[in-house]
């Protein structure tokens, strides 16, 4: 008997020692090595759809860049005090755009990965052409809003500070890629945007604006929309118009605004998926959402209340409602109701009515009617009234207006079109963009003191945590 | 041929004993300290098996053989003593209470060893400390008992987890927590659920429990090598003795009540408050009067979530064991149930446990050991911790007083949108389930053969089994599910630890003088975690919750990881005559979580011990019992890490467009490898005067290395960090442990267990030349440090609230730089402890318990919420009523202000020590009166003996924190919480009975 128990016990341990490298070999079941993971073309388009993915994040186009560059201008009036966006709508210190964070952050990283590899994989090179285009349109996207967050625009410095978002171009794969940088001046940042949607115009298919899924994803349309966006941000207001003018051409838009949506189906088209005058949507399902992340964070529950539960915090100010022509059709844009311990009529907004489920829609980030505002205003500021005019009329007949006065120029021109802006884009994030970029004091509602242009609540706060990591890094002055 | 050589040996053994001439001894044992008879105790022929026990009255009745002349009494918690018989045939004993108890055995898995000669800081407790106290789990049992072990409850969800720091917090990211062993099987401490905190430690009944050992220093821990940086707890449960069978039942009914609560505002203090801060914001005071009510309305309605939410529970603990056994076989059986309410209306906790412990030992070479437990919990939860509005602890505090909780038929009143989303509290906890259901078992099997009287083999397998199931059901009849027709999730997981270890151990003693022992072994360990969840929503009907009732299925998810852990190890020590001792241990052991060239660790330790009070010099001091010093050095491991932290992984993210995303969701580390504690430890035990002083001391120092570091990466490259192996903490410290016997007057006993820890924590270095991460670890202060800058009060002027900058001028915007060099100290103690005081009178006894800490900060972000003077829509504690009013009001709390955020200034919300007090705290954590009934009445009925008891749990505590439960500040968990979920006050009365 003791043998036996012997020889097993010592059986075992032999067999353990011998074999103790291999005992150890223990290998994850729910991911990948990089290896297995990126060994085609089709493991980047799984890195694709991450990208696209993290647009939706809350902290991104899901909340924060529609609402609160509404909420730090004059287009919201809060109307409930539940802690949410109260210190954006007085532009307290430190409330502000929030998204220098890794949730971010990777979507460069994932077109960097994308652009970084893809060429070396086996696969149709139309793909891989798609792939890279896409790459390109989400990192000048991604540079953009954060150039445009911790940053003045070209020409817009003030005191001379001229550091804008730090650039990334290369992937982090390893810890030796994750390497300290500096940040790079306003036109270096600019001039990459540029560079990427310049290849993205080449690399992506044309899509018509509104057709179908096309559109969930980037399109040479698209490229060149943001691309003429930013050049009006730039000032390089020639390349702003001739962009806009590819872009409505690309989509299917005319100069007479052809294309657009009628006046009666305006707010019909915010409850369509996609919205018909999409250039490009992200799409969001339910299955991306936790039970409570509708009522919580969604765009329907803080400006809506077509949900009985809904948040309703957000209201349009008054004095956006005010500043409305009579007859507008984005008067349909607007419901005034009523909220309990706010006196007064509000408004709820028609754009956000959750209609593809409980507070569930798609999030419209490059719409077709901005092409017109942008060439309008590019125009305007080259001399060129009259097609200034133009643009701004185009528009306006497809939301029941008539033609502006035709003596309309200079900076009435200008006011006339920025207001056009105001009331188009309202609650999709534009506002305070379209006053910081012109280098305005961002206007206020409610009698609020206006910010000064030179005041350091135009520009938003780097973490600490990263000042701190990386001396190289500057902050914004005045925090 | 051996096998009948034995055989024939063992008859001969058996003819002899049955053949040889012997005597009857008969008498009584009794016991020293009331003169009672003490039934069951062992009496046994010195050098023979021959044995009996004493009967309810003490007496026993003994053949011994005509050679032996010594008879043996042993009794847990008496001194065992030799009896020469002489020529009586009745020998009477007194027995003495076993204050000297450094001749016990300390059980490891890998063989026992006399505690005599240990080098190591162990320290011991045993299971009677803590018998019939109604503590859940064991580490609750053991909190302040034990010098140099920090144990404080994180939650007050009854069976929940604890939090076990031995001798201070060494790694930044890895696990700080220790290694528990229980009978031999490694099991993880923590959470088993989702749906409130489980713990995994509970499945242990604390009645079970023999004894518990914490190793402190490496070369008590440095056997255990990788796993033991953090200490080693290892825990023992109770085996039968040979004898009558002896069985035990406890009865105990209490109820559990709330600490305390915060104390808020009813509907017309807050509508007074709102009113103030509308108006002086610029607003339309009629706006808070609508959501508020008007204070001057004499019917102004309220009521108190706090009073509908928390309130008085039930407690009942059922213990039963039954044990004995015969030459061959001894067994202890037991079974229990708790029922545990809360202070919490939803939450509560029932538990039943069953186990069968047996030993047999067919031959005098063999013995098998098993132990087999299987225990079910049952734990509707609550969300402990954050600030959610779904959970009871904040929003029973931040309701609305004016908004009525039900309807006037009775129903719960749909809460208004504007606030907490819509969510009715008091229905959420009322009707939201969050269950979580666990199947456990830890058991084990052991055999030891014994080759020679040195030489032994020991086989060992052992399993921790947990299946948990979780509900989190959200009916349809609260608002905020409404519109989805409610939602079900279910989730099953699954954790299977596994470990084993074969070893050889040798003791041999040399011309009686030398004794030399060791092990030599090899041990492996692998734990497995599945998880698998559903979700679904739209249901038919709020009293549907099964995913077949769910219109929607929603979510699926699995998962399973594992790791494996493989170990050889050996120890060698040598002992001279009691008085010199020296102990080696090495250890390799191998982790799958590390780089593939560096999977592989060496540990191991050196350590000494020298009897001072055996040498001549002081061999006739005679007050002085034992005195000995003891050093030790050693190096021990930690790899608390997530399972596949070397490795750069490509991961799941989801769907866009109905097709699965990927991502590169963790940067690789080929070389990541064993984080390192190294550790020195100078010990004096010494026992004066007779046993009535027993007296530790420790002197310790604790380097870890090589931390397992989530070091940051600037998050521009995607990545917020990567694990490294960067840095070094020390901890450093003095264990101070006393128990005098204070006073013995006739029927009266007074006696002291005192313990006390002092440490300091210092972060060496973090990695390369860097100084600092961000406000969170800084190289030259302690572990969770507090950045904050300082609130200096109101100014008398405006009634601002006013900040302390970098340059000491007072400011109203709160910048980086004034954050930044504003270190106003740690979440970490510097010193703590416990108290117990016993105090014996004739059958009556009386046991008062403190347990303290000291030195830390604690952060209390309920104060966001609470204390914010009226700026947001929640309600506020009634001492903000206490604000400034007009210019000249010296007071801490600002003009109110509608939103906080008043111009020209952070927001009245903003990060400052306006949310910090001192951590500090005493707590009256025990006190139990126990009454012996007397002999002569219980035998009447049957019984040996018979206790009455009453007993309270958190009766007192002394405190400057601001909140309600100072423990669960403690520990710094992610260093500052909102909403937790404070301990109980526990009141019991019961009985136990032995038969």
């Amino acid at each position: 008997m003791k043998k036996n128990i012997f020889s097993i016990a010592l059986a075992a341990t032999m067999l353990a020692f011998g074999s103790c490298t291999d005992v150890l070999d223990v290998d994850p079941r729910q991911s990948l090595t990089v290896d297995q993971a990126l060994a085609d073309v089709n493991g980047f388009n799984g890195i694709a759809l991450t990208m696209y993915g993290r647009l939706r994040n809350f902290g991104y186009y899901g909340q924060t860049m529609m609402i609160a560059p509404e909420v730090l201008a004059d287009n919201v009036l809060m109307i409930a005090n539940t802690g949410r966006y109260i210190g954006e709508e007085v532009n307290q210190d430190r409330a502000h755009m929030q998204i220098w964070n890794t949730a971010i952050w990777s979507a460069i990283n994932d077109a960097n990965i994308i652009l970084g590899g893809v060429d070396a994989v086996p696969g149709a090179e139309a793909t891989k052409n798609r792939l890279k285009g896409e790459a390109h349109f989400v990192r000048a996207l991604t540079h953009f809003d954060f150039a445009r967050i911790y940053g003045y625009e070209p020409n817009r410095e003030v005191n001379g500070f001229n550091l804008s978002t730090i650039v990334r171009t290369t992937p982090t794969l390893a810890f030796s890629d994750a390497d300290l940088r500096t940040r790079s001046n306003i036109v270096q940042v600019y001039e990459q945007i540029e560079a990427d949607l310049l290849a993205a115009i080449d690399l992506l298919p044309p899509v018509a604006m509104g057709s179908g899924a096309g559109v969930y994803r980037a399109t040479r349309g698209a490229a060149q929309a943001l691309l003429a966006r930013v050049y009006l941000y730039w000032g390089r207001n020639d390349r702003a118009a001739a962009l806009a003018t590819q872009a409505m051409a690309t989509v299917g838009l005319t100069e007479n605004g052809t294309g657009l949506i009628e006046p009666a189906d305006y707010r019909a088209a915010f409850n369509s998926f996609p919205n018909p005058e999409s250039i490009f949507e992200i799409e969001i399902r339910q299955v991306d959402w936790s039970t409570v992340d509708g009522v919580n964070n969604s765009m329907s529950s803080l400006t809506s209340n077509a949900f009985p539960n809904a948040q309703f915090i957000a209201s349009a100010s008054r004095e956006l409602i005010a500043s409305m022509e009579e007859g507008d059709a984005r008067m349909a844009a607007w419901e005034p109701t009523t909220r309990a311990g706010f006196a007064g009529p509000v408004f709820a907004s028609n754009k956000w009515r959750g209609a593809k489920g409980e507070f569930l829609e798609n999030l419209p980030i490059l719409r077709g009617s901005e092409l017109f505002l942008i060439r309008a205003e590019a125009r305007q500021k080259l001399g060129d009234n009259a097609g200034a005019r133009a643009d701004l009329n185009a528009l306006r007949s497809k939301r029941n207006l008539p033609a502006v006065d035709a003596g309309l120029t200079g900076n009435a021109l200008f006011e006339a079109i920025l207001q056009e802006k105001r009331v188009e884009f309202a609650m999709e994030g534009h506002r305070f963009f379209d006053l910081k970029r012109n280098g305005l004091a961002i206007r206020k509602h409610r009698g609020l003191p206006p910010v000064p242009f030179n005041d350091y609540r135009i520009l938003s706060f780097l973490p600490q945590a990263q000042i701190q990591l990386n001396p190289d890094l500057v902050q914004n002055p005045g925090y | 041929m051996k096998k009948i050589l034995l055989f024939g040996l063992m008859l001969l053994f058996a003819s002899a004993s049955a053949f040889a001439q012997s005597r009857i001894i008969t008498g009584t044992v009794i016991s020293q300290e009331d003169n009672e008879p003490v039934p069951g105790v062992s009496v046994v022929v010195r050098g023979t098996t021959i044995g009996v026990a004493t009967d309810l009255d003490g007496k026993f009745s003994i053949s011994v053989p005509e050679n032996s002349n010594t008879l043996t009494f042993s009794f847990i918690g008496l001194r065992s003593q030799d009896v020469s018989i002489g020529n009586r045939s009745i020998v009477n004993v007194t027995m003495v209470p076993d204050v000297q108890s450094l001749s016990e055995v300390v059980v490891t898995s890998y063989g026992d060893q006399s505690k005599r000669e240990i080098t190591g800081a162990i320290s011991s407790v045993k299971g009677e400390i803590f018998q019939d106290l109604p503590m859940q789990s064991f580490d609750r049992a053991i909190q302040g008992r034990i010098a140099g072990v920090q144990i404080t409850s994180g939650t007050g969800q009854p069976g929940g987890t604890l939090n076990v720091r031995i001798r201070g917090v060494g790694s930044v990211n890895a696990g700080n927590d220790p290694l528990y062993i229980i009978d031999g099987v490694q099991v993880p401490s923590g959470g088993l659920a989702g749906q409130g905190s489980q713990n995994a430690l509970a499945s242990i009944n604390p009645n079970d429990i023999e004894s518990i050992e914490v190793l402190k220093d490496a070369a008590a821990g440095a056997i255990y090598g990788a796993q033991a940086a953090n200490g080693v707890v290892i825990i023992t449960t109770k085996r039968g003795q040979k004898g009558a069978t002896k069985v035990r039942l406890s009865v105990q009914e209490g109820v559990v009540r709330p600490l305390g609560n915060y104390d808020v505002m009813d509907a017309r203090q807050l509508a007074t408050l709102k009113i103030e801060a509308f108006r002086n914001s610029g607003r339309n005071i009629n706006d808070a009067i609508a959501v508020y009510g008007n204070p001057e309305d004499p019917n102004l309605f309220t009521n108190s979530w706090v009073d509908a939410t928390f309130g008085d529970d039930r407690l009942s603990v059922y213990d039963l064991s039954m044990s004995g056994g015969d030459d061959k076989t001894t067994f202890f059986l037991s079974g229990s149930f708790t029922n545990q309410g809360s202070q919490l209306i939803s939450a509560d906790w029932q538990r039943a446990t069953g186990r069968l412990n047996l030993s047999h030992r067919p031959n005098q070479k063999l013995t098998i050991n098993t132990t087999l437990s299987l225990a079910y919990q049952k734990t509707n939860g609550a969300i402990d911790r954050g600030n959610f509005v779904n959970s009871p602890f904040q929003a029973a505090f931040t309701a609305r007083p004016g908004v009525p909780i039900r309807n006037e038929d009775g129903s719960f009143r749909d809460y208004p949108s504007d606030h907490l989303f819509g969510y009715n509290i008091v229905q959420g906890a009322a009707e939201e389930l969050r269950l979580a259901n666990t199947v456990q078992t830890v058991s084990n099997i052991q055999l030891n053969y014994q080759f020679t009287p040195w030489l032994s083999f020991t086989s060992f397998a052992g399993i921790d089994f947990a299946d948990i199931r979780e509900e989190n059901n959200r009916p349809s009849t609260i608002a905020a599910f409404r519109g989805q027709g409610g939602s079900s999730v279910f989730v099953d997981r699954r954790n299977v630890n596994f470990n084993t270890n074969h070893n050889f151990n040798f003791n041999k003693r040399i011309a009686d003088v030398h004794n030399i022992s060791g092990l030599l072994g090899y041990e492996y360990k692998s734990e497995t975690r599945e998880f698998m969840s559903a979700t679904g929503q739209g249901f038919a009907n709020p009293r549907l919750r099964y995913l077949q009732n769910a219109a929607v299925p929603l979510n699926v998810n699995s998962s399973f990881t594992e790791f494996v852990r493989v170990g050889f190890f050996g120890q060698a020590k040598y002992d001279y005559n009691d008085t010199y001792t020296a102990d080696f241990i090495l250890r390799r052991d191998g982790h799958s979580r590390f780089g593939q060239n560096v999977q592989y660790g060496n540990f191991g330790a050196a350590s000494v011990g020298w009897r001072l009070s055996n040498e001549g010099f002081l061999r006739d001091v005679s007050w002085m019992d034992n005195l000995r010093v003891r050093a030790s050095y050693g190096v021990t491991g930690n790899s608390e890490i997530p399972n596949f932290a070397s490795l750069s992984l490509v991961a799941s993210t989801g769907q866009y467009l109905g097709s699965p995303g990927l991502a590169l969701s963790q940067l690789g580390n080929d070389l990541l490898t064993w984080e390192e504690a190294e550790t020195i430890n100078i010990g004096i035990d010494g026992i004066f005067f007779n046993g009535r002083v027993i007296t530790t001391v420790d002197f310790w120092r604790r380097n870890s290395r090589e931390l397992l570091f989530a070091t940051p990466l600037p998050v521009d490259s995607g990545f917020g960090s990567i694990t490294r192996n960067a840095g070094e903490v020390r901890n450093q410290g003095i264990d101070f442990d006393v128990q005098t016997v204070n006073v013995v007057a006739g029927k009266f006993r007074w006696s002291t267990s005192f313990n006390i820890t002092f440490l300091e924590n210092e972060l060496l270095s973090i990695f390369g030349d860097d100084e600092r991460v961000g406000n969170d670890l800084v190289v030259g202060l302690p572990l969770q440090p507090v950045f904050r800058a300082p609130y200096v009060g109101v100014n008398p002027a405006n009634g601002r609230p006013m900040y302390r900058d970098v340059n000491g001028n007072y400011t109203y915007t709160i910048r980086d730089a004034d954050v930044q060099d504003s270190f106003i100290g740690s979440l970490l103690p510097t010193s703590y402890g416990g108290l117990s005081n016993n105090f014996a009178y004739g059958p009556f006894s009386l046991e008062v318990f403190f347990q303290y800490q000291f030195g830390n900060l604690a952060i209390n972000n309920d104060l966001f919420n609470l204390a914010s003077t009226g700026s947001g829509p929640n309600n506020q504690l009634v001492d903000q009523l206490n604000h400034w009013r007009q210019p000249g009001d010296v007071v801490s709390n600002p003009m109110p202000w509608e939103t906080g955020a008043r111009p020209g200034g952070s927001s009245y919300t903003a990060s400052s020590t306006r949310q910090i007090s001192d951590g500090s705290y005493i707590r009256l954590k025990q006190v139990t009166l126990n009454y012996a009934l007397p002999t002569t009445f219980t035998k009447k009925v049957g019984v040996a003996q018979a206790n009455a008891f009453v007993q309270g749990i958190n009766l007192l505590t002394w405190t400057n924190y601001v909140g309600i439960d100072p423990e669960v500040a403690a520990l710094g968990l992610g260093g500052s919480f909102f909403a937790a979920f404070p301990n109980a006050q526990q009141i019991t009365a019961g009985i136990n009975l032995s038969f």
